[in-house]
This record gives structure tokens, sequence and C-alpha cells, in this order.
């Protein structure tokens, strides 16, 4: 038990008297790909925006064995990386200028973050073509591949991806999941996925968590998940 | 001829002079939603702290660098002050940040004198253009001016800071999760807009001479510059700039007693046809 990568003990998030998230409690091991599912509305953004330290919260987060700062930049600085729903990309700055800031707390050589950007081009081609146009001209889909590679250009500990498919074409869905599957081949990301497609979340995760209106209501593997009767009769529509 | 030339040399001048009021508005404002209508003020006490420099002796380029370097430490104190306060509501930094635009204007009014003062010029000499006499003053002016604004532009676009700066304005969440520390680079951008301010009323004061109500005509210039080019757009800033500047100079020479009605009927024409400005609300 002792030293998972990440620790949440107890977590509540209230926005004025409603109540988000409720004594909420999971780890992340290093290596694993965790998942949260849940119903539009559960608290999964809320959740990771929390761990992000764009949402206050109340208990106990621990990353990589310290207490988790409550500031943006000191939480990136630690490698806990975010890709948020919806984005949040830099609209009139290039692909390129984007995947460059997602690099802007490391201090490490020029060269690894060069080594990192061909990385990102190799897993997103059309990233590499599209490298010099403002982010705002981009399809959905490519838009959803520069916010992956922002992330990764980071090089996160550990990497929160909110809903990565949402609205996206099934041929895009595929891609990026493929780029999913190829990245964990090559590195030992530790991934944390909020995602409402159980299919997507099944075939990407070791373990799962069921999130309902900001409680946790289930946990275990991709098996037991898939066994459990209220699992089945909820969400998999057998 | 010689009134074409004259209209070229002096409304580029004039127009740099305009940009660099107007840009460090508009950088406040886009990186964090802020109208500081102070800003006018800071470009009058900028040239006062040179003039009160210039009288204890010290000598106008360093009188010059004093005032800079002065209100680039200032402006950050006065958004820690005066605005952070009360960030969260922008009739409130309204309000604030005119009453103590006033409070400075009586500051300086009460130290120095409410009636214009003159700055010196930076060089003596001047030399015949196409038959218009230009002082060599007003070349060394433009040329300084062009740097900063050029310097400024590098700065945005070419350093990680600057892109710091450029990705805080379009999106403050995407900011925020890669690493980009908001509070700290809002105070810098607090500096270069006091700093420019400083440059700005330095010159103003050196070719029409400044007064502590002097603030007010400012920050209507700045304003209308930031609005007609865009709220938060820095090329947009350069181009209404150039366009208020040369329009008024233009105005000045066929019909002076129209002065300043020009950029007002630019302003409503634009905001008619465009109400977003020039360059809406790309920040880049």
């Amino acid at each position: 038990m002792a030293g998972a990568l990440l620790e949440v003990e107890g977590v509540s998030v209230h926005y004025g008297k409603a109540c988000a998230l409720h004594d909420v409690s999971f780890r992340v091991e290093e290596g694993e790909v965790v998942a949260i599912i849940g119903p539009n509305g559960a608290g999964k953004t809320t959740l990771l925006n929390a761990l992000s330290g764009l949402v206050p919260y109340r208990g106990r987060v621990r990353f990589a064995g310290r207490d988790l700062p409550k500031q943006p930049h000191e939480i990136v600085g630690l490698g806990l990386i975010h890709c948020p729903e919806g984005r949040s990309l830099f609209p009139y700055m290039s692909v390129l200028d984007n995947l460059l800031l997602g690099a802007y707390r490391r201090r490490d050589e020029p060269a690894e973050i060069e080594r990192d950007l061909e990385m990102v081009f190799e897993l997103f081609p059309r990233l590499k073509e599209r490298q010099r146009q403002p982010v705002h001209t981009l399809s959905g889909g490519e838009q959803q591949m520069v916010a992956i590679g922002r992330a990764l250009m980071a090089r996160p500990r550990l990497l929160m991806l909110d809903e990565p498919t949402l609205g996206l074409a099934p041929i895009v869905r595929a891609h990026i999941s493929q780029a999913l599957e190829r990245l964990r081949e090559r590195t030992r990301l530790t991934v944390l996925l909020a995602e409402q497609n159980t299919e997507f979340a099944f075939r990407h995760a070791d373990r799962l968590y069921l999130l309902e209106t900001g409680r946790l209501v289930r946990e275990g593997t991709v098996h037991e998940l898939k066994e459990d009767p209220y699992v089945q009769k909820a969400y998999l529509g057998s | 001829m010689s009134v074409v030339v004259e209209v070229l040399v002096l409304g580029f001048l004039i127009s740099a002079l305009y940009a660099l009021a107007a840009l460090g508005f508009t950088m406040i404002f886009g990186v964090a939603g802020v109208l500081n209508l102070a800003h006018g003020a800071f470009a009058m006490v900028g040239a006062y702290v040179a003039i009160g420099a210039l009288d204890r002796g010290l000598s106008l380029p360093l009188a010059a660098l004093v005032a800079v370097v002065g209100m680039a430490l200032f402006a950050p104190l006065f958004y820690w002050l005066i605005v952070r306060p009360v960030e969260r509501h922008p009739i409130l930094v309204m309000l604030g940040t005119l009453l103590a635009a006033v409070v400075l204007e009586q500051i300086v009014g009460l130290s120095f004198s409410f009636n214009s003062q003159i700055l010196p010029p930076l060089v003596g000499g001047s030399f015949s253009l196409l038959g218009v006499r230009v002082t060599y003053d007003r070349v060394v002016a433009s040329a300084i001016a062009l740097a900063v604004i050029t310097g400024l532009w590098l700065f945005i676009h070419k350093t990680p800071q600057g892109k710091a700066i450029l990705a805080l304005s379009m999106e403050r969440k995407g900011a925020a999760l890669v690493g980009i520390p908001a509070r700290r680079v809002i105070l810098g951008v607090w500096a270069i807009s006091g700093a420019l301010a400083a440059v700005a009323g330095l010159f103003i004061a050196s070719f029409m001479g400044i007064s502590p109500l002097e603030e007010r005509a400012l920050l209507v210039i700045a304003f209308s510059i930031v609005v007609l080019g865009g709220l938060g757009s820095i090329p947009g800033s350069l181009w209404a700039a150039f366009i208020i500047g040369f329009s008024e100079t233009v105005v000045q020479q066929v019909a002076p007693e129209a002065q300043g009605l020009a950029s007002l009927a630019l302003l409503m024409l634009v905001l008619t046809l465009r109400p977003q400005g020039l360059l809406g609300r790309a920040a880049a």
C-alpha cells in the first residue's frame, strides 16, 4: 500500500451549498491506468479540477509521497498534468507554440524538450504537418491531439485525461485510442482517465472507480466491474 | 509638398507616442481584464518624476531612466494595493483607479504646480527635409519609440515570458494547466505597462508640455486607441495608434479648430460598423 503515486483521502468539494464531491478516496499506482467512470454531472471533472488546483477542496491528497501543493503551477511542476475537458488551448497561437508552452515549467535540456516534441509528432503526424497553423483553425479531433500533445510535453509523471474523445467522430476516436495504446507500450505512463464512455474506459483502464452524484460507489478491475450486476444494469445495457 | 512631408514626419512621431501610451493599457486589459483608468496618470507621474529629478540636478538621460524604472516599480505596487483587493468587481476597479488618478493629479499639482511644464529636448539642432525643418530631437524620439515598440513585440513573441503573457490573455485555465504562474506574470505586465506609460509621458512632456490635469487627455487618447483597435489586442492598438495619430495630424493641418474631433469621429464610425474594434479579441 505504501508508495502509491497518487493518494486521495476524503476529498470533498462544495460549490456554495451544493456538494459536488463527497468524501472521495482512491489511489493510483505508478504505471497504472485508472479510470473514473460515471454519468454526466457525477463530479468527474470537478475531481480532476480539484487535483490540478483549479478548485479548492477539503481532504488530503498526496502525490509522489508529498502533500499536494495548492497552486496549479506548483502542481504542474511536480508532474501532475491535467488535459482538461474543453481542451483550454491557446486559440490564436500556432500548434507548435501550444505544444512548446506545455513544457513551460521544464528546466531540463532543450534537446530533451526537442525529443519529446518529435515523440508527439510521431504519435500525431498530422500535428507536424500543421505545426505553423493557429489552433483555432483546426478540427475538433486535431485540437484534441494538440491538447494531449501539450500535456505530454510537460513530461507527466501522472497524466489526467478528461473525456479525451467527447464529441469526436468514431474514426478520430479510434485514432486517439491507438495513440494512447502506443504511448503506454513505449513509456510507463501513469494515467488517470475521467470518462463517460464506458467502452473507451474499459478498453484502456487497469482499474476503475464508479462515481455517482459526487460519491465513489464501486471500485474494481475491468473484469470485476463487468461482472457487477449493478454496473451491468446501469452502464452496460445488459 | 512640404505639407505632405510635415504631416508624414509629425504624424509618425505622434502616432508612435500614442502607441506607447496605449500599449500598456491594452496589455493590462488583455491579461488581467482590468481597465486601468489611472493609466494616463502613470504617464503624467512618470513625466513629473523626470522633472523632479532634473530639478535635483540629474542629467536628462539619467532623469528619464529614474522615471521609467520608478514607474516600472510603482505600477505593480499600485496593482497590489488598489486593484487586487477589488479585482473581481469591474465597477470597483474602475472607480478605484479613477479615484487614484485624481489623487495622483492633486499630489503632483500640489508638489509642483498645476501649470504646464516642458521637458528640455534630448538633443539640439535640426535639418531640412524637402523644405521642412525637422529637429534631431524628433528623429531621436521617433527612433526610441520605434525601438521600444519593436523590443516589446520581440519580447512578447520570441521569449517564453512573453508567450506566457500571450497565453494568459487567451486562455486563463489553459495557462494555469501548463504551469504559468498568473499572479507573477500579471505583476510583470503591470511593470511593463508602467514603464511604457513613463516613456510616453516623457516624450509628450518634451514635445507638447505636461500639466497634472493633462493625464485625463492622455487616458482618453489611450482609451480611444484601445477601443478602436480592439480591447486587449496589441497589433490592433498599433494600427489604431497610427490611424488616430495621422488623422489628427492631417486635421490639424487643414482645420486646426477641429482638432480632437477626428479621433472621436473615427471611433464612432468603427464602433458602428465593427463593435469589437478593428482586430476583435485576438490578443496576438
